[in-house]
């Protein structure tokens, strides 16, 4: 059950695979909320959400392969300038898929059908048993964990157990994925100018990255939600989500690189 | 139009998920760069994705008490990045949308309206915009007019002040007036009269009102009296005729007229109109403040006259100062302009009740105002035009023009001591006859009326201005600061009130012992509103204690 990180540079032809030689030494996740919260003479509450994500910590190593710690230099580079990634904490279970008709899934449903993956190069898919996470956009950020029961890949239809406990009816977009696949990470501002990378006399080196989910990319990706991410350059034509990711990478020339909707300037 | 029911429900829940979106409104203008900054992707909408949601403030705009003038607040947004700048132009009418949680364009809600003023990087290297709230920002008409050339003169008003000359020798009573060119001429379309200013070689100015003009040389239905509490002489051949922008209406129609280009009040000529759409304005609210103030009679006389005899470049100038003399202000209620006026306490309706769930916080200050004046005088502009002007006083009230170049400064709020004769002012003392009990004390406080017409119609007005206007002046209001939970207090505004339900042991006030009943009474909303993005509401009040005798 090896890891794997996907990432592409800019004006690379195609996405770059980093598997990693041994399972991730850790990942630890927590929920970051921006909100405010008041409370009235009794007690009761009033709260604003403007954005909610997913925060991991992962741990790789200690490790001696040295090209592997190369790689990862430049992984970090590539996250360092805002650039995103993908992280299976096993490679074969790295499947991410948008619901096509969010209305249907209520409370008590127990499956539904997707959209085909935008990440289709990790050429992973679902497998019943497989530990499966439905979330839904920040900063509602609905999120809850299920099991496959079935999956079809002709239809894409998936059935779970246990059933939805929320109601998804009314959300934007609603992602299927494996629960170890994290299909759109940043580095957490927070985080970014410490070396996440050391090293015990050269000898043994260690990883330990802060990594944001980036919802903007989650929210860009559903507008087109099967078309595919990370393909060859020269097969297509690269999707907004991927225009973005250039844009935030290269700049934006004097108005500067955009972390939203980076491609779109002038609005209507 | 009043948000919707669902709107307002959704602003009162415990837990607020906003987006909102900073987008230009389309007048027309060619200079336009529409826009739309969204602080979260908008389905099907063309938006670019700027705004920052934790880096907004939006100042809302305040009252101050006696004087009734308005003072506009300002919208400050961060952005993400910078914008595109191209084309951008200072002035451009924006509305800020709301919608909580995911929602379609069309189904945000709009809860402010202002104007662009500035996008700036600061040294931080962050960028913001900032924008004025419409009713403080208004200073020029935004469209061109068919047919001007380029840097044609945006001016409201820009006509009144045209000169010409009579051609015939004009005898006071006479139903026509020929003059050498009647281009400049204007009048509100249906409703309206043409004000002219005749300059007379013998005698003092005068002002007639003409149906309208025929051709280019003759007026037509000419008043046979002057207009302005002004009495008509002859004129012969060669005197001066002077255009003006002149109505007569309640102030609140004016205003609305001044503003819009379409919709109820299309009448005015198009140079006299800012030309904003019929949308940003709440006929229906606007409408129901006029008839809360006892002077319903809107149409009819006595005339409260607008006569401008010179281009207008301050609208914002323009419509506070008419609108404060009469009591009322422009504002912004619920992403819309209207009027709120002052009232008596007891004859604001009470909408919004807020408990003890739903206050976060207060402060109080027991004496909120500066002084207590001993009463109210209110006068009108016939009592100072028929009453002896002081002669110190620069302005020469017996002449019209002293009265056109007075207008100004009459509605200003500056006015020089007028003397008034008995039965052109109305006088109100404090209560019980008792002089004011918090120092420093002042006199009357005093205040002109631009109102003409017959005597009764005249103290219609002044009875009316002074009753809602009374207690405000002769008791020392208590100031309480008060911050709410939710924003389904955003229907509110300045001028509305709210009803604190406090728990009887946290405060005691002026306003009695512990006794809940005058603690819950309500409180007149003077300023604020929500505090996007914080979950909370935060208005400035004004509590008013009883008289000495009650």
């Amino acid at each position: 059950m090896s890891a794997a990180i996907w990432w592409t540079a800019p004006g690379a032809p195609a996405a770059t695979k980093l598997s990693l030689s041994a399972p991730l030494a850790d990942l630890q996740r927590v929920e970051v909320r921006d909100e405010v919260v008041e409370e009235s003479l009794t007690g009761a509450e009033s709260r604003t959400v403007t954005r909610t994500r997913s925060r991991i910590t992962v741990k790789y190593g200690p490790t001696h392969n040295a090209s592997e710690v190369r790689a990862l230099e430049a992984l970090v580079g590539h996250l360092d300038r805002g650039g995103t990634c993908q992280l299976a904490e096993d490679e074969s279970q790295a499947y991410a898929a948008y619901v096509d008709s969010v209305a249907t899934v209520d409370h008590g449903s127990a499956g539904t059908s997707m959209y085909a993956t935008p990440w289709a190069h990790s050429g992973a898919t679902l497998t019943a048993g497989d530990d499966i996470v439905l979330q839904g956009p920040s900063p509602k950020y609905l999120r809850e964990r299920t099991v496959v029961g079935s999956y079809l890949s002709n239809s894409r239809i998936v059935t779970w157990s246990p059933a939805t406990y929320f109601r998804w009816t009314y959300q934007e977009w609603m992602l299927v994925r494996h629960w170890g696949f994290w299909p759109a990470l940043r580095r957490a501002k927070e985080d970014r100018g410490r070396n996440p990378i050391r090293h015990t006399a050269r000898r043994h080196w260690s990883l330990e990255l802060v990594l944001d989910e980036d919802m903007s990319l989650l929210d860009l990706i559903a507008q087109t939600p099967d078309q595919p991410l990370l393909i060859d350059s020269a097969s297509g034509a690269p999707s907004e989500a991927e225009l973005e990711e250039l844009s935030r990478l290269e700049g934006g020339g004097m108005l500067g690189g955009g972390a939203l909707g980076g491609g779109r300037w002038g609005g209507a | 139009m009043s948000w919707p029911a669902a709107f307002v429900a959704a602003l009162a829940a415990p837990v607020l998920e906003p987006r909102f979106v900073l987008r230009s409104v389309t007048l027309g203008a060619s200079w336009e760069q529409p826009f739309t900054w969204a602080t979260h992707r908008v389905a099907g909408a063309d938006q670019v994705l700027v705004a920052d949601p934790g880096r907004m403030t939006l100042r809302h705009g305040s009252v101050q008490p006696v004087s009734w003038r308005w003072s506009a607040g300002s919208l400050t947004m961060g952005l993400l990045h910078g914008v595109d700048l191209v084309g951008l132009a200072r002035g451009q009418v924006v509305e800020l949308l709301l919608a909580l949680g995911p929602a379609d364009l069309p189904d945000y809600e709009r809860v402010w309206v202002g104007t662009l003023e500035q996008v700036a990087m600061g040294a931080d290297r962050r960028w913001s915009v900032t924008c004025r709230a419409l009713e403080g920002a208004l200073t020029t008409r935004w469209l061109a007019l068919d047919g001007d050339e380029l840097g044609a003169d945006p001016s409201l008003f820009r006509e009144a002040g045209t000169t010409s000359t009579l051609t015939a020798n004009y005898t006071a009573g006479d139903s026509t007036l020929y003059v050498a060119d009647t281009d400049g001429a204007s009048r509100p379309a249906g409703i309206g009269a043409i004000g002219i200013r005749v300059t007379p070689t013998t005698g003092d100015p005068f002002v007639l009102t003409a149906a309208d003009a025929l051709g280019t040389t003759e007026f037509i239905g000419v008043s046979s009296t002057g207009a302005m509490d002004t009495t008509p002489v002859d004129a012969v051949i060669g005197d001066t005729v002077t255009y003006l922008a002149y109505d007569e209406a309640h102030p609140a129609d004016i205003a609305a007229r001044v503003l819009l280009a379409s919709g109820l009040y299309s009448a005015y000529p198009q140079t006299w109109s800012l030309g904003l759409p019929g949308h940003l304005w709440d006929q229906v609210d606007a409408d129901a403040q006029v008839e809360l103030a006892t002077l319903a009679a809107r149409t009819t006389s006595p005339a409260w006259v607008l006569a401008e005899d010179r281009p207008v470049r301050a609208a914002s100038e323009l419509l506070t100062s008419m609108l404060s003399s009469a009591g009322f202000w422009l504002c912004q209620r619920q992403g819309q302009l209207t009027v709120r006026a002052v009232h008596r306490l007891e004859d604001i309706p009470v909408t919004h009740v807020a408990t003890a769930s739903d206050i976060v916080r207060w402060s109080y200050q027991a004496f909120g105002g500066e002084v207590e004046y001993r009463g109210v005088t209110v006068s009108d502009r016939g009592s100072r035009v028929a009453g002896s002007a002081p002669a110190t006083n620069s302005i020469d009230d017996y002449s019209p023009v002293g009265v056109w170049a007075a207008i100004h400064e009459l509605l200003g709020g500056a006015l020089p001591p007028v003397a008034t004769e008995a039965s052109e002012s109305t006088s109100f003392g404090a209560i019980g006859g008792q002089g004011p009990r918090s120092l420093p004390s002042a006199g009357y406080h005093q205040r002109t009326l631009p109102v003409y017409g017959t005597t009764a119609d005249r103290a219609a007005w002044r009875t009316e201005v002074a009753l809602r206007t009374l207690n405000w002046c002769t008791r020392l209001t208590e100031s309480i600061t008060l911050t709410l939970r939710g924003w389904q207090w955003a229907e509110l505004t300045a001028g509305d009130v709210i009803a604190p339900s406090w728990p009887a042991e946290l405060l005691t006030s002026r306003r009695g012992p512990d006794d809940p009943a005058t603690k819950g009474g309500p409180l007149l909303i003077i300023g604020g509103g929500p505090d996007y993005p914080r979950p909370t509401t935060t208005f400035q009040c004004l509590a008013l204690p009883p008289a000495d005798t009650e």
